[in-house]
């Protein structure tokens, strides 16, 4: 049962004045043995407790095999809508490179009136902006384009996304002091990673709302996000995103590189392809409970997942628990930036029966995430079940992830105990 | 890497993307020029470049195998996918 927004927190449980939600009583405080000794000294960059070493990204190639690698943010075990720099997602094509900062130059040249060369020291004497944004690779969640649902967590289905608070310089103001020849339509971001990772932007993306980003959370970005400076187009395609940006051409027309013209172009169901599919569209998915979670006995849960779009605010997220045929309007997390993480919040009561959860995110330009059956009608599906979980068989997945939650379960040697684990529930509609 | 020859024929969402795959031959030679050898990138003449371009397009047939690729006739080539590609979003552009 979804128990609306603004409910009272004793009237959601219903358990009466001297109830709690977990039922755990009230025990005198005893003195444990980190209160009977000092502790460490405080270290100078600190990680997080040695309890908390399962919540790391799960990563694609751990043997550091001849080939491009991932990591994936670990979504089910994070609340709010930052994404700490550890745990920020990252794919890199062709490993990492070392780049020292003081050597690193951007050069903005091709269809302007002044080419200028740019260092991070120079970039840090013009204005800057810190914006919330968040980025996600165009693969992410593409195992879902499978014909069978694919039994996996938030982390693997959904982790090749994340946010951050960005700071850096405005491209526009760059390119206002380059100047810009009315020729350019296009501008060619290329890294200076071993693949000189490329693509075509296109210029009035460049004049809205792009930067070259040098901070990630306060701190200066991490090298698997683009050290020491990257391109940040909000809300496009993660790739587009040049990292470690040593080249901005302006040109006339688009480069038709490798990434554009491949990789991140998409086969449709008639046999057509999608050629620059920029914008990452709205979607949402629940992170609490999912996939790897168990419940221990009914009663009250609280709902909680993540829903942004590339084309701004997130307007409105509606949760089911019953695989779509009821649905209530979730609470957004304030602040709602555009082209940001948006938290979204629903109470709940499990009654022990089992459940679909699922939600379903409205952006502020009016698109809807898609229903599974609207999505597959119109980008198709595979025809046989997709077996490798961390596999990209298409691009731009967007429609809504369902987790199956399991009647009472018996849990072995433990004599009879209530549980239930999310799965991945049928999406077949 | 991923496979460099294979069919022209992408009819399933989920097809593999050979060279046959590229709307234009210039793309084949941009990602050799820029990022190969994976191993030793940016390491290959021009020459080489046009002559690699070469072989693997006429693997996948699309030229012949004695046809003499350059800056003149590479980017003449006809790709068999060329006429299938969509603009997603001109109004982006």
């Amino acid at each position: 049962m979804l128990l609306g927004r603004g409910i009272m927190f004793a009237g959601a449980m219903g358990t009466g004045a001297a109830g709690s939600l977990t039922g755990a009583a009230a025990e005198p405080l005893k003195d444990d043995p980190w209160s009977l000794e000092m502790g460490s000294v405080v270290p100078a960059y600190q990680v997080p407790s040695r309890f908390e070493k399962d919540v790391v990204r799960t990563r694609s190639n751990p043997n550091n095999e001849f080939r491009n690698s991932h990591a994936r943010t670990p979504h089910h075990l994070l609340q709010g809508t930052v994404t700490p720099n550890g745990l920020f997602f990252s794919i890199s094509h062709s490993g990492l490179p070392d780049i020292d900062p003081a050597q690193h130059k951007l050069v903005i040249h091709g269809l302007v009136k002044q080419p200028l060369v740019y260092t991070v020291e120079s970039l840090s004497r013009y204005p800057m902006v810190t914006r919330m944004h968040f980025l996600e690779c165009s693969g992410n969640g593409a195992q879902m384009f499978s014909n069978e649902p694919v039994q996996a967590t938030a982390q693997a289905l959904h982790g090749l996304c994340s946010n951050a608070e960005w700071t850096g310089v405005l491209l526009s103001t760059l390119l206002e002091e380059t100047g810009i020849d009315p020729k350019a339509k296009w501008l060619f971001g290329e890294g200076a990673d071993s693949l000189s990772l490329h693509r075509s932007v296109p210029v009035k993306k460049a004049l809205d709302d792009a930067m070259i980003a040098l901070y990630q959370n306060g701190e200066r970005i991490q090298p698997g996000n683009g050290y020491p400076m990257r391109l940040l187009l909000p809300g496009y395609q993660g790739n587009m995103n040049i990292k470690h940006v040593r080249r901005i051409k302006l040109i006339d027309q688009p480069a038709m590189s490798f990434y554009e013209a491949k990789t991140y172009s998409q086969i449709l169901p008639d046999g057509k392809m999608w050629l620059f599919h920029f914008t990452m569209e709205v979607k949402s998915f629940i992170t609490q409970p999912s996939f790897g979670h168990s419940l221990k006995e009914p009663g009250y849960y609280e709902i909680s997942g993540i829903a942004y779009s590339g084309n701004g605010r997130i307007s409105k997220v509606l949760v089911s628990a019953d695989g779509g045929k009821s649905w209530a309007q979730a609470a957004l997390q304030e602040p709602v930036l555009p082209k940001a993480f948006t938290r979204f919040r629903m109470p709940w009561r499990w009654d022990g029966q089992p459940a679909v959860l699922q939600s379903r995110a409205w952006d502020e330009s009016g698109a809807v995430q898609p229903l599974r059956p609207e999505f597959v009608a119109a980008r198709g599906q595979t025809s046989t079940p997709v077996t490798n979980p961390l596999g990209f068989p298409n691009q731009h997945y967007n429609s809504i992830t369902s987790w199956g939650v399991d009647c009472i379960r018996v849990r072995r040697g433990h004599g009879r105990r209530r549980n239930a684990w999310p799965r991945q529930a049928d999406q077949r509609g | 890497m991923l496979p460099l020859v294979g069919p022209s024929k992408f009819d399933r969402i989920d097809t593999m993307k050979t060279v046959p795959y590229y709307k234009y031959a210039t793309t084949l030679f941009d990602v050799v020029r820029r990022s190969m050898p994976y191993q030793m990138p940016k390491t290959l003449t021009n020459d080489e470049l046009y002559a690699l371009s070469a072989y693997i397009l006429s693997l996948n047939k699309i030229i012949g195998e004695n046809d003499v690729m350059d800056a003149k006739t590479l980017p003449q080539v006809k790709m068999p996918n060329r006429d299938n590609f969509i603009i997603w979003a001109p109004d982006k552009i």
